[in-house]
């Protein structure tokens, strides 16, 4: 069954926060025009999938592509063009000059990443990495793709994929010595998982998992024997076209694959007529890692752990029981009757009204500003929201990499970097009970978020000119109507309309902030801050409107806008979407 | 302008705001007086170093009269026995034979903290249904629970909670008996071995030098809170919303940041540098990432926070974490043309050689007796190799305890190695349990109620056997260590003595170390060297002719590792 989608006009608010989650963060002109259409409307346009691929990105030591064509150059490290290549990734993520569909898809990109981690380091090719990252991206919007572009099959794919077989050990799984890293990853971060996270299951006995066993890593890390890179990518994928694995059938454990009572003791052989002298062939393995993956994907609980990971990475990270009988449930029945596609099931919970406000009275159950923004969404963010771009990474590419490297080092610093995590299983937000997103919290983390917002208005002062900062001055004028401009109260207001995801029934007022979304002492902080610290006018409000209007120092008016985006970002308000 | 009040408010579960009629917080201060008597007796440290990935025990500790059976289930990563300058270094040569171990190659280091009596290791620590999982089995081990348990707070999280009551983090700290974090995370990250209940965690976390750390602070608009700044407060309404919860947990976060930033700057400023060289590479063939060592300016900085300047001057922070990452070694353990080489060694090294460092570096600061340090890994690794030159996911593992309170010596036998995996000897939570009664001194009641939730030390066990309590933890540092030492390295009274022609040495050493046994009489006019050389350990006897010396008193010095002894020697005619 479909979740109860949302009814009527969105409305600014609610679009913000669709925006903020579906895509990395919407520019003002995106608030606005999402704001007049419906839920399904806005669906429509957020997953329209008919959008370009981006452009590939550049060697520097060619200038040009090297992904597709392999041309390395002579000097270039494959670390810089490791390097290169997330830099590109991130760039793609910020760009807010591509139709908003595109950030979606980037968007799960991101969330493929982050359920199929890859450390860059270890992969230790930009060629291999990056066609994981175009398999992601063809996997994405799946829907009006063949049946063959589901989340089943991206999990086969994702088993052949060179950078999975470099980074969890898959290329050295042989036959009679097997490498358990995969199969054990496989089932645990990728395909069933551990059941529902918090809740207690009954004692387990020793190497029962509750979904599956310790045997059954063992006996999955058999099937999955042979696999070895294929780093001349020479090995085609026919659904993507893309570069994968090869099979080694010798190192190809060909007997019979016995798993326990939690797959109902399903028996996987290879098929005899793939057989060749009753030998292994490419076919019959990669039929044998098909079963492997239809086995325990044909589990129930199968679906719900990818759906559990897809609400928390839309929704919100507390997932209760009654949730999982409920909302999860009813994802999983969409995912399986799309065919295992996943793009249904995400239009799906994003216009459903459990989306916005799951009981309209209540705000206890608003998801509003329910999530902790990754290093990646508050950059990214950032970037969309002013409309600031980095260099043309095609034209300009030794400038864009530049620029890109200094946000890298900060979204670093920020406990995200990019394509390294430091588990196996990825970046913690993602995956550990019971913090969740709170992981990208801490005071180093928090102090270095704030260093960032701190650090794109400085850049505009010509502190670290690689990266030119918003203009405050047009930024204001663009986005806001004259009078909205003029007013300093209505200013912080709208700022803070496009910047907070809970504002309803502001004031200044703290006689009637009693139903407000922040309090009215909150407001006037923001105020004094603005026009009072340090006060240059005997009355400052005042002065503000007859500067705005009259257009007149407005280097004084640039310095006072600044300080205000400042105040409003360095806040917990603002890490959160 | 501080958020204590609105944070008591909303972070509280179960909104009690008073104890017998009287506001909680002063109850709180009235007590604090008494708490400060019942505490001020234990200044301890734990300090936590988690080995990520899952240590493979057995290259760490290599079975030595269980050698063959060790080298067959891993012949391709097997570290050799003997027969070359990297062959393992055997631990401790009066260990009974079950118990018998050898160090890696490049845990010289561990092998010299051992022989001074400051080096504990146990064997077989997992626990009951071990899973094999990396984060699962961190946060098993970071909340010390069982494999089907799912607490939200951690052991040490809930240990502060104990020994600070009634006062509540955060909103009662910092405050005038202690104003330094109660735990510090290095690095950036917030564990689950911290968190508290409906609580935001009781560590912060520091990257690096406190001084430029609380300087950015200081810069940042976000952390200025002069005038009326609610500082993100949510109206008392939204408290209960998923907005209100996050934008509390961020708000707790930042408060605290704010609070403690200036005082670490404080007592780091105030802090010596170390006097003691730090390990900074590997020295042999390693991958790149694996060179430098990751621990050395950490523990620096722990060192050098511990000190503050002077007696009683740095942080009293009871807890610290830090953590080494690459140990999930599946493949490429070691080089394929060297088992003793490769990321493990690296990895091996650098533990030993920062420890060693950090040890002397607390003794050169007066604090030596201060701090326990304890290793943690989720797992340990298969007892049999992959065909990969590495090893996949097991179970029990060795842990290691460092200090000199830390009981010297090894508990345990070496694992069965016929089994898959390495078999649970002792339950990780029988050591927490040790280490919270023996080293903290908390009370028993106290640790099986509010911390543990089961009597590790005399209750029963999960397989209908009873717990027994375990001695890692010394009791009187000075003994202990000087008998451990001396049942290792010593030199038995000479013979005869008096002695006319000749005299006859006696001593026993533990370690390959340099022996120097000199006789000289009482004036220094006469001085013989009559051992200097490097020997392996054993016990050894040397005669000495003295028929050409005149009669009168004589002294025989005897230096070999960690002891010196000086005795006296007549000789008659």
């Amino acid at each position: 069954m479909p979740l109860t989608a949302y009814q009527g006009v969105l409305g600014p608010s609610r679009a913000a926060h669709l925006l903020r989650r579906a895509t990395f963060g919407p520019t003002i002109t995106q608030i606005n025009d999402f704001g007049s259409l419906t839920a399904q409307e806005a669906i429509a346009l957020l997953f329209d999938d008919q959008i370009p691929d981006p452009e590939l990105p550049i060697n520097p030591e060619t200038g040009l592509d090297w992904v597709i064509t392999g041309e390395l150059g002579a000097e270039v490290g494959l670390r810089d063009l490791n390097n290169n290549l997330i830099m590109w990734m991130i760039g793609l993520a910020c760009d807010y000059t591509k139709p908003v569909s595109f950030s979606t898809r980037e968007k799960i990109v991101n969330f493929f990443h982050s359920h199929f981690t890859t450390k860059q380091d270890k992969v230790g090719n930009s060629r291999t990495l990056y066609f994981q990252n175009e398999l992601f991206r063809q996997f994405a919007f799946d829907k009006n793709k063949l049946p063959e572009f589901n989340f089943k099959s991206l999990l086969t794919k994702i088993s052949l994929d060179n950078a999975m077989l470099r980074f969890l050990d898959g290329g050295q799984n042989v036959k009679g010595s097997p490498n358990e890293n995969y199969g054990r990853e496989l089932m645990e971060l990728f395909s069933i998982g551990r059941g529902l996270e918090g809740s207690f299951p009954t004692d387990l006995a020793q190497g029962d998992y509750l979904n599956y066993t310790e045997q059954d890593v063992q006996t999955a890390a058999r099937v999955l024997s042979g696999l070895k890179l294929d780093e001349s990518y020479l090995t085609i994928d026919l659904d993507t076209n893309l570069p994968r694995g090869q099979v080694d059938t010798g190192a190809h454990d060909n007997e019979d694959k016995q798993f326990s009572n939690r797959f109902n003791n399903t028996l996987i052989s290879p098929d005899p007529a793939l057989l060749q002298n009753g030998l292994p062939t490419e076919e019959s393995v990669i039929d044998e890692i098909n079963q492997l993956i239809e086995m325990i994907s044909s589990q129930q609980e199968s679906s719900l752990f990818i759906c559990r990971e897809l609400y928390r990475f839309y929704v919100y990270h507390e997932v209760t029981e009654e949730l999982q009988n409920t909302i999860i449930t009813e994802m999983a029945a969409t995912l399986i009757n799309n065919g295992y596609k996943i793009q249904p099931v995400i239009e799906d919970l994003l216009q459903s009204q459990h989306f916005y406000e799951a009981v309209a009275t209540d705000v206890n159950d608003d998801k509003f500003g329910a999530i902790i923004k990754s290093p990646l969404d508050l950059v990214a963010g950032t970037f969309r929201l002013f409309n600031l771009s980095f260099a043309d990474h095609i034209s300009d590419y030794e400038l864009f990499y530049t620029q890109v490297g200094t946000i890298r080092q900060q979204m670093k610093r920020m406990g995200m970097d990019y394509y390294e995590p430091f588990e196996v299983a990825g970046y913690t937000a993602y995956h550990q009970y019971p913090a969740y997103n709170r992981n990208w919290i801490s005071s180093n983390y928090l102090t270095n978020r704030y260093d960032f917002i701190s650090s794109i208005f400085m850049m505009m002062n010509g502190q670290s000119p690689e990266i030119p900062g918003p203009d405050m001055v047009e930024f204001t004028k663009k986005s806001f109507d004259m009078a909205t401009g003029a007013d300093a109260r209505e200013l912080i207001m709208a700022f803070i309309q496009s910047m907070f995801p809970v504002h309803f029934n502001l004031t200044f007022d703290s006689a009637t902030d009693d139903n407000a979304g922040l309090t009215a002492e909150r407001l006037n902080y923001f105020l004094q801050a603005f026009l009072f610290e340090p006060q240059l006018d005997a009355d400052p409000e005042a002065e503000w409107t007859n500067r705005w209007n009259g257009t007149i120092e407005m280097d004084v008016v640039e310095g006072q806008l600044v300080k205000l985006a400042n105040v409003l970002m360095q806040t917990p308000e603002y890490q959160l979407m | 302008m501080k958020r204590r009040e609105f944070l008591r408010n909303t972070l509280l579960t179960g909104g009690s705001l008073t104890l017998g009629g009287f506001p909680l917080n002063l109850v709180a201060q009235e007590s604090q007086l008494s708490k400060l008597a019942a505490t001020s007796s234990n200044d301890r440290v734990l300090i936590i170093l988690q080995l990520h990935g899952g240590n493979d025990g057995l290259n760490s500790l290599i079975p030595i009269d269980e050698y063959d059976q060790y080298y067959s289930r891993r012949a391709n990563i097997a570290i050799p026995k003997t027969g070359t300058n990297r062959a393992l270094i055997e631990l401790d040569s009066t260990l009974p034979s079950e118990a018998k171990v050898g160090l890696h190659p490049d845990m010289g280091a561990m092998k010299q903290l051992y022989d001074r009596g400051r080096l504990g290791v146990i064997q077989g620590v997992s626990y009951a249904n071990n899973n094999g999982s990396h984060f699962r089995g961190r946060d098993i081990w970071f909340m010390g629970g069982g494999a089907n348990d799912y607490f939200s707070s951690g052991w040490i999280g809930r240990y502060l909670q104990q020994t600070y009551k009634p006062q509540i983090y955060p909103d009662d700290f910092p405050n005038t008996e202690m104003e330094d974090p109660l735990a510090i995370e290095l690095g950036s990250d917030v564990s689950l071995v911290f968190h508290q209940n409906g609580n935001i965690p009781s560590s912060i976390s520091l990257g690096g030098n406190p001084e430029s750390f609380a300087d950015l602070v200081d810069s940042l608009e976000g952390f200025v809170d002069e005038g009326v700044d609610p500082r993100g407060k949510p109206p008392v309404a939204l408290n209960n919303s998923p907005y209100g919860k996050e934008i509390n947990w961020i708000l707790g976060l930042e408060d605290k940041t704010e609070d403690y930033a200036q005082r670490l700057r404080k007592v780091w400023d105030a802090s010596s540098e170390s006097s003691v060289t730090y390990p900074e590479t590997y020295p042999f063939n390693a991958p790149k990432n694996s060179k430098r060592n990751p621990l050395s300016g950490q523990l620096q900085l722990i060192a050098r926070l511990l000190e503050g300047g002077g007696a009683g001057q740095g942080v009293k922070t009871k807890v610290f974490l830090l953590r080494i990452g690459g140990f999930d070694t599946h493949a490429d353990q070691v080089e394929n043309y060297d088992p003793t080489m490769g990321v493990h060694a690296a990895q091996m090294y650098h533990i030993s050689t920062a420890m060693k460092a950090f040890q002397d570096d607390l003794k050169a600061r007066g604090l030596e007796e201060k701090v326990l340090t304890m290793t943690t890994s989720e797992f340990g690794r298969r007892i049999g190799s992959n065909g990969s030159y590495g090893t996949d996911h097991g179970t029990g593992a060795p842990m290691f305890l460092f200090g000199p309170f830390a009981k010297s010596g090894v508990l345990g036998k070496v694992p069965n190695l016929n089994l898959n995996n390495v078999e649970m000897q002792y339950d990780f939570k029988q050591i927490y349990a040790a280490i919270l009664k023996d080293w903290f001194e908390v009370e028993d009641a106290t640790i099986q109620n509010d911390i543990l939730f089961r009597d590790y030390r005399n209750g029963n066990n999960e397989n209908g056997g009873v717990y027994e309590p375990l001695d890692i933890i010394d009791s009187d540092v000075i003994t202990s260590v000087n008998e451990f030492i001396k049942d290792k390295f010593h030199m038995k009274p000479c013979y005869p003595n008096p002695a006319t022609d000749r005299v006859t040495f006696n001593y026993k050493i533990n370690a390959f170390t340099s022996v120097r046994l000199v006789l000289s009489d009482m004036f220094g006019r006469y001085s013989n060297i009559i051992v200097d050389e490097i020997k392996k350990p054993g016990e050894y006897q040397v005669t000495f002719p003295v028929n050409n010396l005149p009669a009168g008193q004589y002294i025989y010095n005897f230096q070999a590792g960690p002891i010196k002894e000086s005795n006296k020697l007549t000789i008659i005619k």
